[in-house]
């Protein structure tokens, strides 16, 4: 995929800032860089899949050498005033259910 | 006899005279700091040091300086991030790293200066100076913490807090010619650092001495209610190493040859093979992630950063709301007035990663891959061994439009950050007055294993006593 003006445009509309001409030359340049190596990365992932190298959930909380064990009540608790957990968090190692770990 | 601020705390608090020592300490410190304000320094704290009321008599960090990274905020002077946004942003709290210091009995002497938002690599981005190596003018000093890497290579603390998303303590470490540590995520406390990449952000430290660091790990590793990602085992048992580093195995990844300057790879054998005479084994690993690795940071980093600084619209955080028809222009107008390039272009390409998410989930199993690699090959090493980065630092010009060289800097980094693992780069040589370094890469919690190699590694070298002059900065 190869970025122009018009890809750009909504992308500005969210982030809610705007950019020379010149500025938007090099952000299409950057867009197109950020996608073949995001290309690159799916290929990877895909690659692996198709090699049955991704492993199962169940297995992926069975690395306990990387792993830590996390208070299940604390880790979905939002309490004002502490570093917010983002919701795709729980998709980090570190934010994984400890339940399921320990399974 | 070394200065007194290339010398390890344990000799400065055990000097015969140490009262003595730390007042001549403190005067040195200040001198290089005020030289330092408006470069390396965006705040210079320099009244007499003030023990906090809570401060143990018997504390190793008793009234020894240190510095914070402009983006740990702090109820005294301002905290900006290096960014225009915040320029005159006051917490009304200080961060929990700061106040452990200080209940530690240590002292801040100031802020130091940062690429904006933590978004660069050779400390350009920054809204507020212009930053550059103490070993050689108009040459980078890595980024995003260049001021904290810089305040330390050149006396003026002990110790300087800064923080590592995606490599942002190392590679300035690296290119300043002291010890930076990206310690294991969960160990050191977030609450109060100004966010970026949440999954990644982690509060680290420059140093000179192992040793050193140790001790500031001790101090700052610690439960915090008000950052739930911290540990709940106490710090100090994890950062015991082994009892002798004999027969611990270091894997060095077979593809770095292909990435790393002739230069590069010439310091990092012979520190190799130093580290061999000591007893340190080490094995080749098939393992190549570095570029994956940096793509999968790029998107999370992306994503990560239209988030957290959606916050700052002029009603919440940031500059005042120019008047203005429509709500929505006033705010996109202080926004493209008030963050710069990098900073614009990255929730830019967070709005674009968050529109897709199959991109946001091409990353997350590429890091569950990356997982499931590195704990195949932890069963069989201790660690990893590689150069910190690929390259010597570059004259500041050599960056501007080479996507490819800036890129590069965070190379061999990002992939501890992805994983939450430990990482600590130190300086292993010096080449056409540059800086040389290598890094030590380890599981979860094993900080004190790596400390303990570099230890030894140090009683051997004294790369990292170096100071760097000022007279460089100052042209």
């Amino acid at each position: 995929m190869s970025f122009d003006f018009e890809d750009i445009k909504p992308l500005l509309a969210l982030a809610r800032v705007r950019f020379s001409d010149r500025e938007l030359q090099r952000l299409v340049a950057t867009c197109d860089r950020f996608t073949e190596s995001v290309n690159g990365l799916e290929q990877h992932v895909k690659t692996s899949n198709d090699d049955g190298r991704i492993c199962s959930e169940e297995s992926n909380f069975a690395l306990t050498l990387m792993a830590t064990p996390r208070d299940p009540v604390a880790n979905g608790a939002a309490i004002e005033n502490q570093v917010p957990i983002l919701v795709h968090n729980q998709l980090h190692p570190l934010h994984s259910d400890s339940k399921k770990r320990k399974s | 006899l070394k200065p007194i601020v290339a010398r390890t705390i344990v000799e400065i608090q055990q000097a015969p005279s140490s009262k003595n020592s730390l007042e001549e300490l403190h005067e040195v410190c200040l001198e290089n700091c005020r030289k330092l304000l408006g470069s390396a320094f965006r705040e210079v704290w320099d009244d007499k040091f003030t023990p906090s009321e809570k401060s143990s008599k018997d504390s190793p960090l008793k009234e020894i300086p240190y510095s914070l990274k402009d983006n740990i905020v702090t109820q005294r002077g301002l905290t900006c991030a290096g960014s225009t946004m915040l320029a005159e942003y006051k917490s009304p709290f200080d961060a929990s790293c700061h106040s452990v210091l200080r209940d530690a009995g240590a002292y801040c002497v100031g802020k130091t200066n940062m690429d904006e938002f933590s978004m660069g690599t050779t400390g350009a981005t920054c809204a507020f100076a212009n930053l550059e190596s103490p070993w050689k003018a108009r040459y980078s000093p890595g980024g995003s913490s260049s001021g904290a890497a810089i305040s330390v290579a050149t006396g003026c603390c002990i110790f300087s807090l800064g923080s590592d998303s995606g490599g942002s303590i190392r590679q300035p470490a690296a290119h300043n010619g002291v010890l930076g540590v990206k310690p294991t995520y969960g160990r050191i406390s977030r609450y109060g650092l100004i966010a970026m990449c949440s999954s990644t952000d982690t509060i680290g430290l420059c140093t000179r001495h192992a040793k050193d660091a140790r001790l500031i790990l001790e101090a700052l590793g610690c439960r915090d209610q008000r950052d739930l990602s911290t540990e709940t085992v106490g710090p100090k048992k994890r950062l015991l190493g082994t009892p002798d580093i004999h027969g611990l195995v270091f894997g060095i990844p077979n593809t770095i040859d292909q990435y790393c300057e002739g230069e590069v790879l010439q310091s990092f054998h012979e520190a190799r093979k130093c580290l061999e005479r000591l007893g340190v084994r080490f094995q080749e690993i098939d393992f190549c992630p570095f570029e994956n690795s940096l793509t999968a940071y790029k998107i999370l980093s992306a994503a990560e950063s239209f988030s957290n600084l959606a916050r700052y619209d002029g009603v919440r955080f940031g500059q005042p709301l120019s008047q203005h028809e429509s709500f929505n222009e006033a705010v996109t107008q202080l926004r493209t007035e008030n963050f710069g390039y990098s900073v614009r272009e990255r929730i830019t390409l967070g709005a674009h990663v968050l529109a897709h998410p199959k991109i946001y989930a091409s990353a997350t199993s590429f890091i569950e891959l990356l997982r499931v690699e590195c704990e195949q090959l932890y069963a069989e090493v201790n660690g990893f061994f590689l150069p910190t980065v690929p390259a010597l630092a570059k004259p500041l010009t050599a960056y501007i439009d080479n996507h490819k060289l800036a890129a590069q800097e965070d190379l061999f980094l990002a992939f501890s950050n992805l994983l939450g693992t430990p990482s600590i780069a130190f300086p292993i040589g010096m080449s056409h007055g540059l800086p040389q370094s290598a890094q030590l890469c380890a599981p979860q919690w094993q900080e004190g294993l790596l400390l303990q190699v570099i230890e030894a590694f140090q009683q051997e070298s004294d790369f990292h006593t170096q100071i760097a002059t000022l007279e460089e900065i100052q042209q």
